[in-house]
């Protein structure tokens, strides 16, 4: 029925909320993001396949939009304001604690990344979600869903690293590795 | 020199990686401190935005998101504006949505439903003028209901019995059998007509005078003359028949024992 699908999207809102913060890096721009999601998911109900999953339809069409909204545009990194950065970073660059990186250091290194790429390492690093998942939520080959997420990743690393609070990184050894 | 690509770097730290595969590349990692360089990217990016973005799964949702799931009506699954009438069928929609509501359908439901059995009227049932074939449905009060040769064919055919109406020209075949969550009996029908071109495929429930109420019925390309076409038919229209029985159906569809049974005691076992 719809009620429910309805009820299973309010129960998408926290993850589909996160993916779109990490898309967007801003709060309101996320929510605006989730909320056109959610409208046009409701108003093409009849593309849902019953029986597929509709959280990854619900990350197509999330993806969908941010894609359609950056098209022709490399990435919005540039376009941001850089004094907000360096608030957002803080004055000194020393806002990060514990060797951890910020919320708005990490935004704003994805911020830098072409759309399709930021789409991906959200999907993936953000969300958990598999290659295999992300490729059918793209429609595009498993193999490109590597080789761009690697590409996005190496990016952002350099990003990252770049932020002076960063930190020198540790030797990281392979048992600790994140899953 | 070992030649591990960054992809396969990347999918150890994503853990997309076999257990053999993870062996191996551990063996490679230990004794090669530039490939444990390659990898530093991959797990430090992952691990960054799992733990930057981790908090906000746990974040209250702001109550707009929720209000906007809420109210939202997920539109009629045929376009009225698409349709002969234009505009003027949005009120028959809407009327027929009311008289499927007490159903226990939901407003929402209710009008993709009525649209579609107005969009397959439109097409099929209000054309048959004249001197045309008898109406495969017929209107009830202010229901749609299964006329003579189509309620026949449901009330008494077994799912893949085909029976053919010289009256109203056309070969009824009940495809499946269901009930809904409140017991109501549901059955999927094909219809094959003899001179249009298009054929039809629909989805009535019994009501509790014995009537078949129209939930859907939709106008869907030529079937082939042989009887597995009618497993074969695809298109827009059977998707949205498929979804509505997905929608409607509670546990899963009759067996044929149990249709037979059902049958048998004209649908009184249902309930």
């Amino acid at each position: 029925m719809v009620d429910e699908i309805q009820s299973r999207m309010i129960q998408l809102l926290p993850r589909l909320r996160r993916f779109a913060l990490a898309l967007t890096g801003d709060r309101d721009k996320a929510d605006d993001l989730v909320q056109d999601t959610c409208e046009r998911a409701l108003a093409h109900l009849d593309q849902w396949k019953p029986g597929t999953s509709l959280d990854s339809w619900m990350y197509r069409i999330a993806q969908n939009i941010w894609v359609d909204l950056h098209r022709g545009r490399r990435a919005q990194g540039d376009q941001r304001q850089l004094d907000e950065v360096e608030n957002l970073v803080g004055m000194d660059g020393r806002a990060v604690t514990e060797n951890r990186l910020t919320l708005a250091a990490v935004t704003e290194g994805i911020s830098r990344l072409p759309a399709d790429q930021q789409v991906l390492v959200a999907m993936v690093c953000v969300e958990g979600v598999s290659y295999k998942e992300a490729a059918s939520v793209l429609g595009i080959p498993i193999g490109t869903v590597m080789s761009r997420l690697s590409r996005a990743r190496q990016a952002l690393y350099a990003a990252l690293m770049d932020v002076p609070a960063a930190a020198s990184p540790s030797p990281v050894p392979v048992s600790s590795r994140e899953r | 020199m070992s030649r591990v690509s960054d992809e396969v770097l990347m999918a150890y730290a994503d853990g997309e990686l076999t257990p053999e595969e993870c062996q191996t590349l551990e063996r490679m990692l230990r004794h090669d401190p530039v490939l444990r360089q390659r990898m530093e990217p991959f797990i430090r990016t992952r691990a960054e935005l799992a733990s930057a973005f981790g908090p906000t799964l746990h974040e209250p949702v702001p109550e707009r998101l929720i209000a906007a799931i809420r109210r939202a009506r997920p539109p009629a699954r045929a376009s009225a504006s698409g349709l002969p009438f234009g505009g003027r069928l949005v009120d028959l929609v809407r009327r027929v949505a009311a008289a499927l509501m007490p159903d226990g359908m939901t407003p929402a439901l209710a009008a993709s439903v009525a649209a579609l059995v107005v969009a397959g009227a439109a097409a099929g049932w209000m054309a048959g003028r004249g001197d045309q074939p008898a109406s495969l449905i017929v209107a009830s009060g202010s229901h749609l209901v299964a006329g003579e040769a189509l309620a026949e064919a449901l009330e008494t055919n077994p799912s893949g019995t085909e029976s053919r109406s010289d009256r109203a020209r056309a070969s009824v075949v009940p495809v499946l059998s269901f009930r809904t969550a409140d017991n109501t009996v549901c059955r999927e029908y094909r219809v094959r007509t003899a001179e249009a071109d298009r054929d039809f495929a629909g989805l009535a429930c019994r009501d509790a005078a014995g009537a078949w109420r129209i939930a859907q019925h939709v106008e869907t390309p030529k079937q082939a003359a042989s009887p597995e076409g009618y497993q074969t038919a695809t298109g827009a229209g059977i998707a949205s028949i498929d979804a509505m029985v997905e929608a409607m159906i509670s546990g899963e569809a009759f067996g044929t024992d149990d249709e037979t049974r059902l049958l048998a005691t004209g649908w009184q076992g249902a309930r």
